[in-house]
């Protein structure tokens, strides 16, 4: 760990802590440290460079959790209803590291259509759901996503989606080149009536900003990247956070609480240094950028005497709706070698059941992409789902059919549960004596609907393609492993039905923001980080006219 | 004087040695049992860290049932059982519980006076079944430690030249280019 400049002192009064470096954090980080103002980043995990991320190393990756949470370290218990008592397990998945799940992500960048802002409207009253129409628009956020696009990095080709969302400029970068799983997909689609189109990744495809472009090593979902090429915060934000000379990245750093003074203001937080000493950080503003899981639980373990139910929570939401976006998976075996394992996860994806038809009687609607995600060590274990025979000659043959293996994966809405939570464990704690986070979520009946329409479709799409042979995974009603964390302090005007306002600012609280994929007010169609980026982007704006402001 | 190592030993059993074995096997059985222990009191054998010599030679037979060798090399080849051994004394000691119970359950179904190892294929196999059902926790354990070790880099002491890669049709490289397999390549572009 070499040191950043600055170093503040836990007793200088900074202008904003930002806790968490992931998708927001790094966001917010650059654009309040170039606006002028002192930033201190707290991140929970270590602060890894490029060569970090070698060796390539599946083991270590996903075994033992190398750049994730670990139940065992951070805490997590499980159950599907308020009913049921919880038990130890691995419900969500999340990065701890700068930069946070953007270092490790697919690269997937979907921009939400102006429909997902207006889901109540659309859809009424669902029962069993919370559905709201978010506070902004497409229009509101279109301009940040675009600078998602140029600021971040995102390569695909503008006008290829039928479907497209109003956008203002091209993308910087064109498609990555296409995989063979891609040009299956293409011919699928082409079956079934639709149009599998360049997907839009956050992975360079050629040199941008001083980065490399992608060179197809294959370790790509779950893996920091070598050559830079992925859009994280940490190659793409952190940098000229660092350079302004105002922002200090605090690695290691594990923010256990948000402290309030009596006038129901933030004062700084409390945080376990790497050698699990407690720090108290002074600051005049906090900015939780947590990720949909650890921000409620900060929050809630951050009740005080002003506020017994947990900080910014007068509505009782904090924690409430999490969505994880259904996820399902279909997989198949071709003629000939596609060899997944080379180059990006995704290339081609269809969106043309964005939203289903409304005879089909269901609320939501998604996409597909056609991808392989599975090195050597993970295809062993779960290549071939439940099909796969587990030992012997059968297993052997399986594992032989690796090259030849391609997924067509399901993305999907899934409904703001008010049930579907995170909340404070009565008992459990994680391995440095904090209440862990207890998650409680079971599918609404809608949803399972959607996510077995999707999965049949994944079915039509690799028999279209020419699949000799497919199986599908079975779809599980508590969900395990979710990295998408959204809807858990959801964003409103009205402080009786949300945490934030459109600014991002805790309705509670005048100096207390949020902004990840809780801010979220429905989940979308599966593909969130680039949402959470342009809310952080629009969000510190507005934090920015406020510090001015507040002076 | 050749130098058989236990290692050598062990293909021997469970590769291509044990086709035969089945046509001759109540001849060659005392001699093979004769020759597991000994095997397993390794006075010539590789030194283990964690794992007893009979341990090893157990999980070894064990892990040889689950990735088997045919025209491509198996768990065994791989080495699956020194990353076991490992993982055991040092990055996975939970393991050592599974690992050390599941090696005495499969010699104890061996039956008095025989060990695992030295069973043809089939009475492996039909221990292997017994065992799955009956513990099957206890066997996952050992088969995903197994799978771990036959996959996972071989810096972790298994997947020794790159044998379980092999099983698959992967290959590592640090950078790849286009075609990346048979559908991309320029002359199949468009074909159907």
């Amino acid at each position: 760990m070499q040191p950043r400049t600055p170093r503040y002192r836990p007793t200088d009064v900074v202008d904003f802590i930002v806790v968490g470096s992931g998708a927001a954090g790094g966001i917010v980080a650059r654009e309040l440290s170039r606006a002028g103002l002192r930033v201190v980043v707290l991140e929970q995990g270590p602060y890894r460079r490029a060569s970090d991320f070698l060796p390539h190393d599946d083991y270590n990756v996903f075994i033992r959790n190398a750049l994730t949470n670990d139940s065992a370290q951070q805490g997590t218990t499980f159950r599907s209803t308020e009913q049921d008592e919880a038990k130890p397990g691995n419900p969500v998945w999340y990065a701890r590291g700068v930069g946070g799940g953007s270092v490790h992500f697919t690269g997937n960048f979907w921009r939400l259509h102006p429909e997902d802002f207006r889901e109540r409207t659309l859809n009424g009253d669902v029962p069993g759901a919370a559905l709201a129409d978010w506070p902004i628009t497409y229009d509101d956020l279109e301009p940040y996503y675009t600078r998602v696009d140029w600021e971040i990095g995102v390569s695909g080709q503008a006008g290829a989606d039928p479907r497209e969302p109003r956008r203002s400029r091209p993308y910087p970068m064109p498609p990555l080149p296409v995989k063979p799983e891609g040009l299956l997909m293409e011919k699928a689609a082409r079956k079934m009536g639709w149009t599998a189109f360049p997907a839009p990744m956050a992975i360079a495809s050629q040199p941008f900003r001083g980065r490399a472009p992608c060179q197809a090593c294959g370790y790509c979902l779950g893996f920091g990247c070598e050559f830079d090429a992925k859009s994280s915060t940490l190659v793409a934000m952190i940098p000229d956070a660092e350079r302004t000379g105002r922002c200090e990245i605090r690695s290691e750093s594990y923010v256990r609480k948000v402290e309030t003074d009596a006038r129901g203001r933030v004062t700084g937080v409390i945080y376990f240094d790497r050698e699990r000493r407690e720090v108290f950080q002074r600051a005049r503003a906090v900015v939780v950028c947590a990720n949909g899981a650890e921000t409620p639980r900060l929050l809630l373990n951050s009740a005080s005497a002003r506020f017994p139910q947990g900080l910014a929570n007068s509505s009782g939401l904090v924690g409430r709706h999490l969505m994880y976006n259904g996820n399902v998976v279909a997989g198949g075996v071709f003629e000939h070698e596609t060899n997944g394992y080379k180059g990006p996860v995704v290339t081609r994806v269809v969106q043309d059941p964005y939203v289903l038809d409304p005879k089909l009687g269901l609320v939501g609607g998604g996409g597909f992409d056609f991808r392989f995600d599975s090195p050597p060590l993970l295809y062993a274990i779960r290549g071939q789902g439940t099909a796969m025979p587990q030992w012997g000659a059968g297993f052997k043959r399986a594992l032989r059919d690796f090259p030849k293996t391609v997924y067509a994966y399901g993305h999907t809405t899934s409904l703001p549960v008010p049930t579907n939570s995170v909340s404070l464990d009565p008992t459990h704690k994680d391995a440095w004596g904090v209440p862990s986070m207890r998650i409680t979520y079971r599918e609404h009946p809608n949803d399972m609907k959607v996510y077995r329409w999707f999965l049949d479709r994944c079915g039509d799409l690799l028999d279209a393609a020419g699949a000799l042979r497919r199986w599908e995974d079975p779809i599980n009603d508590a969900p395990q492993g979710s990295p998408h964390l959204l809807g858990t302090c959801r964003m409103g005007n009205d402080p009786a039905t949300s945490v934030v306002n459109a600014g991002h600012r805790a309705h509670d609280v005048p100096n207390l923001f949020i902004v990840d994929g809780s801010s979220m007010v429905t989940g979308g169609r599966g593909q969130p980080t680039m949402t959470i980026m342009a809310l952080a982007f629009r969000a510190s704006e507005g934090m920015v006219r406020w510090a001015k402001r507040a002076g | 004087m050749t130098v058989v190592d236990r290692r050598d030993f062990l293909r021997a059993a469970g590769g291509s040695a044990a086709a035969l074995w089945l046509t001759h096997w109540t001849a060659v059985e005392a001699a093979a049992q004769q020759a597991a222990r000994l095997a397993a009191s390794g006075t010539r054998a590789h030194t283990w860290d964690a794992l007893t010599a009979e341990q090893a030679a157990a999980i070894d037979a064990f892990a040889a049932r689950i990735i088997p060798t045919d025209d491509l090399p198996g768990a065994r080849e791989a080495g699956a059982v020194y990353f076991i051994d490992k993982a055991v004394a040092s990055f996975a000691q939970e393991l050592r519980a599974p690992v050390t119970s599941l090696a005495a359950a499969l010699d104890r179904a061996a039956g008095p006076g025989r060990v695992f190892a030295a069973l043809a294929p089939e009475a492996q196999d039909t221990i292997l079944q017994r065992v799955e059902k009956d513990s099957p926790d206890l066997f996952g354990a050992v088969r995903f430690a197994v799978i771990c070790g036959t996959f996972a880099n071989s810096g972790w002491g298994g997947n020794r030249d790159e044998a379980g890669w092999r099983i698959l049709g992967f290959e590592h490289r640090p950078v790849w280019t286009k075609p990346y397999g048979w559908y991309d390549l320029p002359e199949n572009l468009g074909r159907e």
